[in-house]
């Protein structure tokens, strides 16, 4: 349940991607920074549409360029901040 | 001082222990930035450069970096900066047009040059030198030498054969004919500017001073010279503390920054996020920008959290050496639509708003910003035609030549000048400065398009530009849009990448059978409405905590009128509860 809910979210991201930013992700684990996929422009594009898309809201103590490195990891956020709902 | 490196030398000689740059933990001395600025000219001159060579670096900002334009100037060479994010054919045609002696790297920009610079074509005139003991240089890039060669020189000062009208640096802008072109930069010019800023602004010793723009950016020189000129620290900032606004407020916390300076967009995405507390940055005394124009609703904000720091304005385009004119803001402006001029000249400078025949506009009417003085760079590398079309002997005075500055200006009232906007196709977005026309060529060029246009729309969430891309594909029904951009970013930067994209049947026309770019910018903006109007609606119902937080600051904001108060301008104070978690700790 928790692999499906989490490949979900990922799947919603990765065409958050492709649909707002319009870059292809090659996989979970790429380092987007590094990428140069992000920056600070589309990091601010990216954040309200996921705000917007599930419905969350990230904080400013989230803002940790690790929570944001890949799209990993920003599935984990996104799940993090969905948990209490779901619970 | 007549050449920009006297300064080191200056500070090695009297206060040899004094950090000279901080960067990730390190400190670099004077005595040491000079001595090893010293062995590299050393180096570079024995492998064969000579005075008025042009000598490139691709280091990220570091003090290798740093240490590299120092030496390539006392080896009386011009030096060239490369942005090591861009991509390697924008490189390439850098290194081309300015036919480099030398070029010299680090491990992080192999990638970049080894395509550039492979030994088979490269000619055999240009050679690499390498800024770090690494084995990435064997790869097919071939180095003359390498970081560890340099203690076998002598460090002590040398003497130079430059004069202060020598070139000092060039640094490569967008060209709108999709070709960069390179501002040839004196060390008199910038010496003239960083005499009268270090008195108008009294930087001392005591100093801390950041370095926020890349290397290839002229206000970066500004930095550099004026910590060097007085001893300052200068405290590079790493390029990932940009990403995140409240990465940037704890560098100024951490490092105790005295002055800091940098672009509009920086400042206003900090406002934004609300990362900066009540009377934060204690040590802070200073805070500038310039390369565009900053929100008067942003610069509130500032002002009211930091009343202990003076603000200041600059303004200037490369082409005229990192500022022209200047502008202390007395007061924190009452209203957020209270425009911020660029104000008045810098001693030695002067702007005139002129009308199609050169002759001076009317108080309050708008016209072609021209600037004239001792920061007018001597004109576009090896460009003559450029060059003649943009630096004019006047009929004000034939003596002295104008730059155009292609800025529209008006001067007011009170004798100071207001920008009013571009008179071309030139944009400022996130303070670099964009040729919409580059970004075409660069479009046409990958021939996957029918139609393509570029144009830049003022955004209500981000302050500043946005930059669209409309086109017809050639293929009809296919969006090309992630295609089009993955192709485009090996051409172009990616601060010129387009963020909005629109994939049309065909594209508006006007009455002349051209793109009619009005319609455009106008279906662009109709596309942003939408998209913050979804936002919007999410936020309608009850305005309470359920409503993220950096949604909520952002879109308070596009809801500003007139004469509000600061709260309804979205720039009030956190509300409670949630303002906690947003403040850093």
């Amino acid at each position: 349940m928790r692999e499906n809910e989490q490949k979900r979210v990922r799947d919603q991201v990765v065409s958050l991607f492709s649909s707002v930013l319009h870059v292809d992700v090659p996989s979970g684990g790429v380092d987007l920074f590094e990428a140069g996929i992000l920056d600070s422009q589309n990091l601010v594009d990216l954040l309200l549409s996921i705000e917007q898309q599930f419905e969350i809201e990230i904080l400013l103590h989230d803002f940790e360029l690790d929570n944001f490195r890949c799209v990993d990891k920003i599935t984990s956020l996104i799940l993090e901040h969905q948990a209490p709902k779901h619970a | 001082m007549n050449l920009l490196q006297g300064w080191v030398r200056k500070q090695a000689e009297s206060r040899p222990e004094a950090p000279a740059i901080v960067f990730d933990g390190q400190q670099v001395t004077y005595a040491e930035l000079e001595a090893r600025s010293n062995q590299l000219a050393r180096i570079l001159q024995s492998k064969g450069c000579r005075r008025g060579d042009r000598v490139c670096f691709a280091i990220p900002k570091s003090p290798a970096a740093i240490i590299a334009l120092l030496g390539i100037m006392k080896a009386d060479c011009c030096h060239v900066p490369i942005d090591t994010s861009s991509p390697v054919a924008r490189v390439t045609k850098i290194l081309q047009s300015s036919e480099p002696r030398f070029v010299l790297g680090v491990d992080a920009a192999a990638n970049l040059l080894r395509q550039p610079l492979d030994w088979n074509k490269r000619p055999h005139s240009l050679e690499i030198g390498w800024m770090e003991d690494s084995s990435a240089v064997a790869e097919g890039l071939q180095a003359a030498f390498t970081w560890k060669d340099l203690s076998a020189y002598s460090d002590e000062p040398l003497n130079f054969r430059n004069t202060a009208s020598d070139p000092a640096h060039i640094l490569f802008t967008s060209g709108s004919t999709g070709e960069p072109k390179g501002v040839v930069i004196t060390h008199s010019n910038v010496i003239h500017f960083i005499e009268w800023a270090i008195r108008y602004f009294a930087i001392d010793s005591s100093d801390r001073l950041s370095c926020h723009s890349p290397l290839h950016f002229d206000l970066s020189y500004f930095d550099i010279f004026a910590a060097f000129a007085c001893g300052a620290e200068l405290h590079l900032v790493p390029p990932e503390v940009n990403l995140l606004p409240n990465k940037i407020a704890e560098f100024i916390r951490a490092s105790q920054l005295t002055q800091w300076f940098s672009v509009p967009s920086v400042l206003s995405y900090m406002a934004r996020f609300d990362v900066v507390k009540h009377h934060d940055f204690p040590h802070l005394k200073r805070l500038l920008w310039c390369g565009d124009v900053f929100s008067t609703g942003s610069l509130i904000y500032w002002m009211k959290r930091l009343p202990h720091v003076s603000f200041t304005n600059l303004y200037g385009p490369t082409e005229t050496t990192i500022a022209s004119s200047y502008y202390t803001v007395p007061d924190c402006p009452a209203n957020d639509r209270d425009p911020v001029p660029i104000g008045t000249a810098c001693p030695g400078e002067e702007l005139l708003v002129l009308d199609d025949k050169l002759q001076l506009m009317p108080v309050g009417q708008t016209g072609d910003l021209y600037i004239r003085g001792a920061g007018l760079s001597p004109g576009y590398w090896r460009d003559e035609l450029k060059t003649s079309a943009a630096f004019l002997r006047g009929d004000l005075d034939h003596s002295q030549r104008l730059y155009r500055t292609g800025d529209l200006a008006r001067l007011g009232e009170d004798g100071l000048v207001y920008f009013v906007g571009r008179s071309d196709s030139q944009i400022k977005c996130r303070g670099h400065r964009v040729e919409l026309g580059e970004i075409e060529t660069s479009l046409h060029s990958l021939n996957m398009v029918r139609e393509g246009a570029v144009v830049a729309i003022t955004s209500e969430v981000f302050e500043g530009n946005l930059i669209c891309c409309a086109y017809a594909s050639l293929h009809p029904d296919r969006d090309l849009t992630t295609l089009l951009r993955s192709q485009l970013s090996k051409l172009l930067p990616s601060y010129m990448l387009p963020s909005r994209w629109m994939c049309l049947d065909r594209l508006p026309i006007n009455a002349n059978g051209k793109v009619d770019r009005p319609a455009l910018k106008q279906l662009f903006l109709n596309q942003e409405t939408t998209t913050l109007g979804r936002s919007k609606r999410r936020s309608e119902p009850t305005c309470n905590s359920s409503v993220p937080d950096t949604t909520r600051m952002i879109l308070d904001d596009t809801t500003t009128t007139a004469g509000e108060s600061l709260e309804g301008a979205g720039l009030r104070e956190p509300r409670s509860s949630a303002a906690a978690g947003r403040l850093p700790s």
